[in-house]
């Protein structure tokens, strides 16, 4: 028996465990027997552990160059370096399945064991709930998309890992984007912990808040990741096309963004118990959906689905998901109250928290119905339309706007009354502050200068965001300089009004580097070496093709020596890299960041026998710096959002 | 430099020059940019709008005019002759649709069923707001609702009752200690 085939076994025997600890709770729920569910801990603990080696195993595979085993012969070869070897193991189908039950598996079995005290009654149904899902993913992995597949007869030398993920960026996009996706399930298990036993608790909302948060973290990085990827590796000069793959990432991304803020209304009124509920319903639901989209084919034809060997799989699995949790909901969630149901809304903090969830879930619906309308028109009309970037970006801007607004005011104003803090001196010169920076970004940012956005929205935007964010520094300045109080102890205690800053900030930031409209001028020329191509006041001299060995690549690059005003910047080296499994010529583009806009060049062409002309295409693109800014800032807000939950609160819970 | 690496590198030189003899053709990019330039400024613009409007049929989310693959430069070298038969924009796209189907359009067009896909969003939007401001409102309502029936003690004495069952059975279901 070979390596490969103890690692199918490993899997075999994780879908067996995995199946017992989810029967073996449930039964113990409903026989309350102690014992029962803590073997089905233990059991669920040893399919992480199985599956844990099976994975191992197939690094080891592709380490070791086994090229016996199918998936390792198709997604590496001798040439790869080590550090890609190692992502090649989520270059695939059947690697990134594994890889995405894998953490899976992790995460529950650490969902398990933490926080068990404090939701005793619950911990049954969210193991049954987790172990359930974990078992159907190693049956699919096992029957439909096995790792270990044997390939006979073994080859030498394997076909290559795809030429786009051998980016440093592919290295830590996928594992982020699964953690974030597989953390989301945690929520999902306790809501329908919390279904099944029939009430939330303060314990119960204390750890919905840190997985939520800990998965909208992971998302973030991964989206980030994803989007910085395309900008360096496709050589479109752009980051974001609302693809179907991107889509699907954003709409779990949305879901736990308004789940964050529907368990703070939670937290601090006792309210939307039932929409905290759905919501971790549909974010989890919705992280599997984007799976199923796009890697059953179906969104490139509805016909394409049942050729790939987990389309139809995944579609069974949707449905019994949507079935048992929607049964689930619909039986139990008269269980679920509202403390203090006879409450008055008004004008206030919480009001304003609903008017953001109602926009994130329109924003979602918008997304959604973009991203299924090819199927949805080859079902209904029986010919396929596609939407892309320009009906995405017909509505995006408003629902940021409204977004913005309503962030703003709730920032405002406090729970339970209409008062903002602040006099309306206060806010006018907030007003009036906001407006310089509008100007120097606007003028220094060179934000309009070319034409792709309506010049109205893009002002109003920019000034909006400004506003925005002027106010939002006021108020934490307000609240950190209290003078009762150190200015140590004022920042420890709100700590998360801090986190909360952050967040917000990044978003803003972020919006602000979307209306800078990313894909500004662009210009193509040939040059001839010793020929300066201008644009925009830099001047690029073109140095005469070299060629150049990187790693497992042969490049051809395009030095040119950037200037501006006859001052020398820097060198950019745009190039095309030839691999060893591939015949065509991959791009690599490079770029030189400054503060307000990127130079963006990519090699289109160049003269192969004598290497002395070259076509280049050169992009200023403004404001994307901001956009990987926004990146950093909304991670950290994130972050230390989670450390404020670790950190005990002398105030007294009031909702729960 | 080892000699192993040298040969290498040559043997890959000459085989992509093998290869991509023809860039320099008629067909290439280069010649296509010449082509645009040479247009006046104001079909300059209607040549950006309208292949920023046309899908690459080979590439995901792009237009052809963000693409350069061979697809989308013969899309795009297709329009500049449209152009040039002094045709408008509708007409250019409808030339486009006829012949790839409407599956080349990067939006679906606003008549007939499509325009549900435009009006949806707008709709949930604007009544959407109506909506929850009336639903708040609607809360406020049943507070004095409810305050008039607190008033009333045999409810609130059944409702006392009920929560007291429902305590008991939750002390039941509290067994199951296991953690």
């Amino acid at each position: 028996m070979s390596l490969a085939d103890f690692g199918y076994v490993l899997i075999l025997f994780s879908f067996i465990t995995s199946t017992y600890s989810c029967l073996a709770s449930f039964l113990a729920s409903k026989l309350r027997q102690k014992k029962l569910y803590f073997s089905a801990k233990v059991s669920a603990t040893n399919s992480f552990i199985l599956l844990f080696c099976a994975s191992i195993i197939l690094w080891l595979s592709l380490f070791h160059h086994d090229y016996s085993i199918s998936y390792v012969y198709k997604n590496s070869s001798l040439d790869l370096p080590k550090w890609f070897l190692i992502s090649s193991f989520w270059s695939s189908l059947e690697g990134s399945h594994l890889l995405w039950t894998l953490l899976l598996a992790f995460f529950s079995t650490l969902a398990i064991w933490t926080h068990a005290s404090e939701n005793t009654y619950l911990m049954p149904f969210i193991n049954g709930a987790l172990q359930g899902i974990i078992a159907w993913m190693c049956y699919l992995a096992a029957f439909h998309c096995d790792p270990f597949l044997a390939q006979f007869p073994p080859a030498t030398n394997g076909l290559g890992m795809n030429e786009l993920l051998q980016n440093p960026y592919m290295f830590y996009h996928p594992p982020s984007l699964f953690t974030g996706y597989t953390a989301l399930a945690i929520p999902f298990a306790y809501s329908f912990g919390a279904l099944c036993y029939g009430d939330t608790n303060e314990s119960w909302l204390k750890t919905m808040k840190r997985w939520s948060l800990f998965a909208w973290i992971f998302l973030t990085i991964g989206i980030f990741l994803g989007g910085r990827w395309a900008y360096v590796e496709l050589g479109w000069a752009g980051y974001w096309a609302w693809d179907p793959v991107e889509n699907s990432s954003f709409i779990p991304w949305l879901f736990t963004s308004s789940l964050l803020h529907s368990l703070i209304i939670q937290k601090k009124i006792g309210h939307l118990k039932r929409l905290n509920i759905s919501l971790s319903f549909l974010s989890f639901f919705f992280s599997f959906f984007g799976t199923f989209i796009t890697r059953s084919g179906v969104i490139s034809s509805v016909h394409a689905f049942a050729q790939s060997p987990i389309g139809p799989n995944y579609l069974y699995f949707l449905c019994t998901l949507l079935v048992i949790a929607g049964v689930t909901y619909s039986f139990r969630h008269h269980h679920i109250l509202a403390v203090n149901p006879g409450r008055t809304w008004k004008i206030s903090k919480e009001a304003s928290l609903l008017f953001a969830q109602f926009l994130f879930i329109t924003f979602i619906g918008i997304v959604l119905l973009g991203t299924l309308y090819p199927i949805l028109s080859e079902i209904i009309l029986d010919d396929r339309f596609n939407v892309q970037a320009p009906y995405f970006n017909t509505f995006a801007p408003y629902i940021g706007f409204l977004i913005i607004l309503s962030m703003t005011a709730g920032n405002m104003l406090h729970y339970g009354s209409s008062r903002t803090s602040g006099s309306l001196k206060t806010h006018i010169t907030v007003l009036l502050i906001s407006f310089f920076p509008t100007v120097i970004f606007c003028h220094y940012g060179q934000v309009f200068e070319s034409n792709g956005m309506n010049f109205i929205l893009q002002l109003f935007g920019v000034t909006l965001c400004f506003w925005s964010l002027v106010s939002f520094s006021w108020q934490l300045f307000y609240k950190l300089s209290k003078k009762s109080k150190s200015f140590r102890i004022n920042l420890s205690q709100n700590l998360p009004s801090i986190a909360s800053y952050f967040a917000h900030v990044g978003i803003l930031i972020a919006i602000l580097g979307f209306l800078g409209n990313y894909r500004g001028v662009n210009q193509l020329s040939t040059l001839n070496v010793g020929e300066s191509a201008n644009i925009y006041g830099y001047e690029l001299n073109f140095q005469g093709i070299k060629v150049d060995s990187q790693d497992n690549m042969l490049l051809y690059k395009a030095p040119l020596k950037v200037s501006k005003d006859n001052k020398y910047l820097t060198h950019l080296y745009p190039a095309r890299a030839k691999y060893p499994t591939k015949e065509e010529l991959i791009h690599e583009i490079d770029f030189a960041p400054s503060f307000f806009h990127d130079i963006y060049v990519s090699l289109i062409d160049f003269d192969q026998s004598s290497g002395k002309q070259a076509t280049v295409e050169i992009h200023i693109n403004p404001t994307v710096k901001l956009v990987w800014i926004s990146g950093l800032i909304l991670v950290f807000g994130g972050f230390l959002a989670l450390i404020a939950t670790f950190k005990k609160r002398k105030s007294i819970l009031v909702g729960v | 430099m080892n000699i192993k690496s040298y040969l290498i590198k040559l043997f890959c030189f000459t085989y992509t020059i093998s290869f991509h003899q023809n860039l320099y053709c008629e067909d290439s990019i280069f010649s296509l940019e010449k082509k645009i330039k040479s247009l006046p400024e104001k079909q300059q613009s209607l040549y950006k709008d309208i292949s920023s409007q046309l899908r690459c049929p080979t590439c995901t989310g792009l237009s052809v005019l963000e693409s350069d693959a061979l697809f989308s430069l013969q899309i795009r070298r297709k329009v500049i002759e449209e152009i040039n038969k002094q045709k408008n924009q509708t007409q250019v796209l409808n030339f486009f649709t006829e012949r790839y189907g409407p599956w080349i359009l990067r939006e679906p067009p606003k008549k007939g069923l499509h325009l549900f896909a435009w009006i949806l969003p707008l709709t949930i939007l604007v009544y959407g707001v109506f909506f929850l401001l009336y639903k708040l409102k609607g809360k406020q309502n049943s507070v004095k609702e409810i305050s008039t029936q607190r008033e009333n003690k045999l409810i609130l004495d059944e409702m006392n009752k009920k929560l007291e069952e429902l305590r008991l059975t939750r002390t039941k279901e509290g067994d199951l200690n296991c953690s």
